[in-house]
């Protein structure tokens, strides 16, 4: 070809490549994507999965999210999220859990050099509190019919599911069959550590072996979860998960139950007629002196307004502005726990109280939560229950060999079977096979407890001395186990 | 005489002892209208106690302020007139004493009442620290005692004595409708007790530099 011609064919393809790179660009990932919930699926009423992805912000931006929780009748009432975004060139990931509250909408904003850079909102229309079954599989579709239209299938990818056992507080179900890609290990065990039903669904291929360390049984208790191995059809699937399911004493009554009671004692005022009869005797004592004694009088008149002034000081004042309380409860599954945390803080004085950790208060109010961990207002003489994030820990109540064992360091006291009743306490180290025990008053740790307990479930108490953990172990003693006493 | 002797004297005459009778009177109800009783443990008492004491210490010291700022000159009067020795002419070496005696029992009203305030404080736990809430009232009596005067001698001059009884409330009232209306703790004891407030403290204080610049001892010129 004449090498003009050429030059010419390819200026004239100039314009063309122009083209090209500016659709290229136009068709770019937005600049910044907020996704809230299982592969965007929101369990509101539950701890969510929240994930910002943002490319090429500005250094030091960050992410805001306000959640207005509020209702018609009550007004706005916002949960603040504030995030730090690294920001600076290629892609900035920010990944947390937050506690979704039934909500009148979301909005978010992603601010960086003094400016947004981004914003969108989520409306609360949409919003469902019902769990999710999550589906690895290629056959979603025949679990989502076998689940019926009551349930919320969703189908993520492998890479899809959090490591964070407090993210799967919204998920009834993880159904594995290999078909997909294979999960991997720690999301499945955070899963059912936290509380989901995870189903290995048939035989699993090579590339899944490794979750047979988890499926070494048809049931395998982990946390507040557990493991099925099922084989069948996906209808035999949605029926172990909906039995194992019902078998369980739902996670929100049981903190509601457990917050019903206050967990702390305020400081008891002196007796009002106490205060009245010295106030008054004072100021009789401090005219009759000033009127009849002059300057003498006026003297011992102040000097005992200084004394009474110090002895007020000395009795009337509560020793501590704050009192705090908390419990835990602990969900045994298998060797590991599912453990939340309730803490009570009752303030003299108003005060902004702060909690390293996520963790949400238990009733709908406003408050912030920062790289900081959280933050609420409070009036003088109120009390905020604040619930901690759920989190995995060491069971210290297990069940071997038709005994009740305390794996722990610590005592485990008042143990009670429900159903068979009082079991005594439990040194550490030592087990006991369960007996039919005299019924007593409960202990008032549990006692709201119970009527959400079914049958042959272990409950026990560890650390009362700084705030008790009540262990609770559903169904772990079988009728089997005690009628053979 | 010494300053506590003439306070113990001013205070003992029957306008002030019966004003600190209705003072303890009045705290004494309080106290017992805002401390829980029966199974309620939210004790709230202080935020009533505290600036209902600097309100009503506040009304006094401009009440008696005004009333010894208000007191006649000896040559508004006429060659025939004979002071009685509690009134003391305007002016005059006497009347500054009895000025310095009436703010130095103002002050011991302050003192007297502040186990009230104490209690309450430390029952009820405010976020107001114990220095703030002991010290607004002083400043509150020591500056508002300074305005009566210079209001007591204002209507003097102007010919509107008879106004006193109405401008003295009207002053505590307009004060309080101030800081309303502006967002600020300037002027009003109520809402400074509660707040501590540099704008209140410093305005305080000037007026009662004005207060203790009229009491000081000036040579007594023969007759």
């Amino acid at each position: 070809m004449n090498p003009v011609r050429r030059f010419a064919s390819r200026l004239a393809a100039l314009p063309l490549a122009v083209a090209l790179a500016a659709l290229a660009f136009a068709q770019a990932p937005p600049l910044v994507e907020l996704e809230l919930g299982l592969g965007g699926n929101v369990v509101v009423g539950a701890w969510n999965p929240l994930r910002v992805v943002a490319r090429d912000v500005p250094l030091g931006s960050r992410v805001e999210v306000t959640f207005d929780q509020g209702t018609l009748r009550s007004g706005e009432v916002p949960f603040r999220l504030q995030l730090p975004v690294s920001g600076g060139p290629g892609l900035s990931v920010v990944e947390r859990t937050v506690y979704v509250a039934p909500f009148a909408s979301v909005t978010w904003a992603l601010v960086g050099d003094g400016a947004v850079v981004a914003s969108g909102s989520i409306p609360g229309r949409g919003q469902d509190s019902r769990p999710l079954d999550v589906v690895l599989s290629r056959r979603s579709g025949s679990y989502a019919a076998a689940f019926g239209e009551s349930a919320r299938v969703v189908d993520v990818s492998a890479a899809q599911l959090p490591l964070a056992p407090e993210a799967y507080d919204g998920v009834r179900s993880v159904v594995v069959d290999g078909t997909a890609a294979a999960p991997r290990l720690e999301a499945v065990a955070a899963a059912a550590a936290g509380g989901a039903v995870v189903v290995v669904h048939g035989e699993m291929p090579a590339s899944h072996a490794e979750l047979r360390l988890l499926a070494a049984g048809p049931v395998m208790p982990l946390g507040a979860g557990a493991v099925l191995a099922v084989s069948g059809s996906p209808g035999d699937v949605a029926r172990a998960v909906e039995s194992f399911a019902a078998s369980r004493p739902a996670r929100s009554e049981l903190i509601a139950a457990a917050a019903a009671r206050p967990l702390v004692t305020p400081p008891a005022p002196l007796r009002q007629q106490v205060v009245v009869a010295a106030a008054v005797a004072f100021s009789v004592l401090a005219v009759t002196a000033t009127r009849l004694f002059g300057a003498p009088g006026l003297a011992s008149a102040l000097l005992l307004a200084v004394l009474v002034s110090g002895a007020a000081w000395l009795y009337a004042r509560p020793t501590e502005p704050e009192v705090v309380g908390s419990r835990t409860l602990a969900l045994v599954g298998g060797e590991l726990a599912h453990a939340t945390l309730l803490e009570e803080r009752y303030t003299l004085p108003a005060t902004t109280v702060r909690v390293a950790g996520p963790a949400r208060p238990l009733d709908a109010r406003s408050y912030v939560v920062d790289e900081g961990g959280l933050r609420v207002d409070l009036p003088g003489w109120r009390s905020v229950v604040l619930v901690a994030a759920p989190r995995v820990v060491d069971a210290q109540l297990g069940f071997e060999d038709g005994s009740i064992v305390n794996r722990g360091a610590t005592p485990l006291t008042d143990v009670l079977v429900v159903g068979l009743g009082p079991q005594g306490d439990l040194a550490p180290g030592a087990r006991a096979r369960p007996t039919s025990g005299e019924d007593g008053p409960p202990h008032e740790a549990y006692a709201s407890l119970l009527p959400l307990l079914p049958a042959g479930t272990v409950v026990a108490l560890s650390g009362c001395e700084v705030g008790c953990t009540v262990w609770l172990a559903p169904s772990l003693v079988a009728a089997g186990d005690w009628e053979e006493m | 005489m010494s300053l506590l002797a003439a306070a113990a004297s001013r205070l003992g005459r029957q306008d002030m002892l019966q004003g600190l009778t209705a003072l303890l009177a009045a705290l004494c109800l309080v106290l017992a209208m805002s401390w829980p009783g029966g199974g309620s443990v939210v004790n709230e008492s202080w935020s009533v106690v505290a600036p209902l004491r600097a309100t009503l210490l506040a009304f006094g010291a401009l009440a008696w302020g005004a009333s010894v700022g208000a007191r006649p000159r000896r040559d508004e009067m006429g060659p025939s007139y004979l002071p009685l020795p509690e009134s003391p002419p305007h002016g005059e070496p006497a009347w500054r004493r009895e000025v310095g005696a009436t703010l130095a029992a103002l002050l011991a009203m302050g003192v007297i009442t502040m186990p009230f305030d104490v209690l309450s404080h430390a029952a009820s736990y405010p976020r107001t620290g114990l220095g703030w809430s002991l010290a607004a009232p002083f400043l509150a009596t020591g500056g508002y005692f300074g305005l009566g005067l210079g209001m007591g001698r204002l209507t003097r001059v102007a010919g509107l004595g008879a106004l006193l009884p109405l401008a003295v409330p009207a002053v505590v009232a307009g004060a309080a409708w101030l800081d309303v209306s502006l967002g600020t703790g300037l002027a009003s004891p109520w809402f400074a007790a509660l707040v501590p407030s540099p704008l209140f403290a410093a305005a305080m204080a000037a007026l009662t530099a004005l207060a203790l610049w009229t009491a000081r001892p000036v040579r007594e010129v023969a007759a």
